[in-house]
């Protein structure tokens, strides 16, 4: 069914000694509000071809969670050293922090590994997503263009539009204290990605697929993505980290200086 | 019962109109297999008439350590509040009490949110007004279709920035709160709360939209003999973007605020 444009015309006279009716026509936008989550042990998935994310090897057996396939061909040599690496202090139980186990920042695409709920806030000018998890926020201004000159930071610059069902978002300007996904995997300074937000499968699914560059880190752009289940009871309650760590029932605590030393 | 403004609710039926194709979505869906799943009902947008549209960035054009109370002179505090307030002076100066906020970066509370020399913005989406503060990344839900939560659950699970509800009063957004910590200081300088903290506050553009003018009642009969309102204006900044904060490191350079530290 169609709303016939006399009907909305209709509407809008009827307002018309509101200040409502001055107020531009509303862009057609693709409905990506409410609250969406996926499992804490979620990995990236894959693209149907081509290069992808590094894959979690743990097969349920040995020790840890997070075994880093450091073959993946997209890892330059130092990155699958350092994956390497993360993959062994894994199965000797000391492994090196992830930054949301830190009540750090995540960056992105690391964003994604977050367990609990997100919402995305959309605005006609801006899109906020909002994660309960330490109540982590990215902000992406929607039609705009990156800054000349950035200094890195946690979440860098996003901008974004919509592209039919699709919310893509171009995020540059990231520093280089993240990994990029739970197996540790590094990036640099100069990492770039583009996601594309959309709901799937009948409304229930969020997917965010996702494209990385990173000269400094790997060979060639690859491709992942990840699914948010949709929680219609979520809601984005009051969490503070630094007051409440939790290591999400991984088999290492955070140590207790984690989050008071002070940092310089 | 109406609480909204007959303007809102044309700016809510229009807003479902162009939204359609949504409708559309899940009439096709409806008649398979699984009914599909949307998002708010009405869609994603809320379009705000213009006198209640506080989307945007806003920042403080000055700062000042200390909370003033609109009518001048002392905070009205009780003697328990300003023995709790002496002894907060006290320790934070021989750093016997650590500044939680500072120190671990939990979030600020209410009206201290309000002090910071840092940018916030506003994103209003149905039935949702959300705060989201550059100072140590605060994220604050009101809800607009919601009453505050019984005490029972305001006392068993109280929050830094407290629990919020708004609603519209003609072209001033009222957030209610209560059910806070009692570990917030109300100010930098530690003007001390208790679990008994309610605040109200107004907003609304002033200045033909270029800036947006605050009045935060606090209540708290344990620590002030009565209700007392402060005063904030801050700037429309659609200039600025927000950056992540996280404390301990080098943060946006303040030099322009007036009273803020460099």
């Amino acid at each position: 069914m169609r709303i016939p444009a006399r009907i909305v015309l209709t509407a809008t006279v009827a307002c018309a000694g509101h200040a409502f009716a001055q107020a531009a026509p509303a862009p057609a936008v693709p409905d990506l509000s409410g609250f969406f989550n996926h499992n804490p042990n979620d990995s990236f998935g894959s693209p149907p071809s081509g290069l992808g994310p590094v894959i979690n090897v743990f097969k349920g057996r040995g020790r840890g969670m997070w075994h880093g396939d450091h073959t993946n061909p997209m890892l330059q040599p130092w990155a699958a050293e350092v994956v390497r690496k993360q993959a062994e202090m894994e199965r000797a139980e000391t492994p090196n922090l992830t930054s949301q186990q830190m009540c750090m920042p995540s960056g992105v695409p690391n964003i994604h590994q977050l367990p609990d709920t997100l919402q995305i806030l959309q605005t006609p000018n801006h899109v906020a997503i909002v994660y309960a998890r330490d109540h982590q926020i990215r902000i992406v201004n929607l039609n705009a263009k990156h800054p000349e000159n950035l200094t890195p930071s946690w979440y860098g610059d996003s901008i974004g539009h919509y592209e039919g069902d699709t919310l893509v978002v171009d995020t540059v300007g990231m520093n280089d204290k993240t990994w990029t996904d739970r197996m540790g995997t590094p990036h640099t300074d100069k990492i770039h990605v583009v996601e594309r937000y959309h709901v799937i499968n009948n409304g229930r699914v969020l997917r965010a697929d996702f494209t990385v560059t990173d000269p400094g880190a790997f060979t060639a752009p690859w491709s992942g993505y990840m699914d948010y289940q949709r929680n219609p009871r979520g809601a984005i309650d009051e969490q503070a980290c630094a007051e409440n760590p939790r290591d999400m029932g991984v088999n290492y605590p955070i140590p207790k200086d984690a989050r008071y030393a002070p940092r310089p | 019962m109406i609480r909204i403004s007959s303007g809102r609710v044309c700016a809510a039926v229009i807003v479902a109109l162009m939204n359609a194709p949504a409708a559309n979505a899940a009439e096709a869906g409806a008649q398979g297999a699984q009914a599909p799943m949307t998002g708010l009902p009405g869609g994603p947008l809320l379009i705000p008439a213009p006198n209640q549209d506080l989307n945007g960035v806003w920042w403080a054009a000055s700062y000042s350590a200390k909370i003033a109370p609109t009518q001048g002179g002392d905070l009205p505090f009780t003697p328990a509040g300003r023995a709790a307030y002496a002894k907060n002076v006290a320790g934070l100066r021989d750093h016997a009490i650590v500044d939680q906020a500072r120190y671990t970066c939990t979030p600020d509370g209410v009206p201290r949110i309000w002090l910071n020399p840092y940018p916030f913005q506003i994103f209003q989406t149905p039935g949702q007004t959300t705060l989201i503060y550059e100072r140590s990344h605060v994220l604050r839900v009101v809800y607009m279709d919601k009453e505050l939560p019984e005490p029972d659950l305001l006392e068993a699970l109280p929050w830094f920035s407290g629990h919020s509800v708004g609603k519209w009063d003609g072209d001033t957004l009222v957030i209610e709160s209560a059910g806070f910590k009692d570990s917030t200081f109300l100010d930098d300088t530690g003007v001390p709360s208790s679990d008994q903290l309610r605040t109200t506050e107004r907003l609304r553009k002033i200045s033909v939209g270029k800036q947006l003018e605050l009045l935060v009642t606090v209540t708290d009969p344990v620590m002030f003999t009565a209700p007392w309102t402060a005063h904030f204006v801050f700037e429309s900044r659609p200039d600025i973007r927000l950056e992540t904060q996280v404390c301990g490191e080098k943060q946006r350079d303040v030099s322009s605020v007036r009273g803020a530290m460099p």
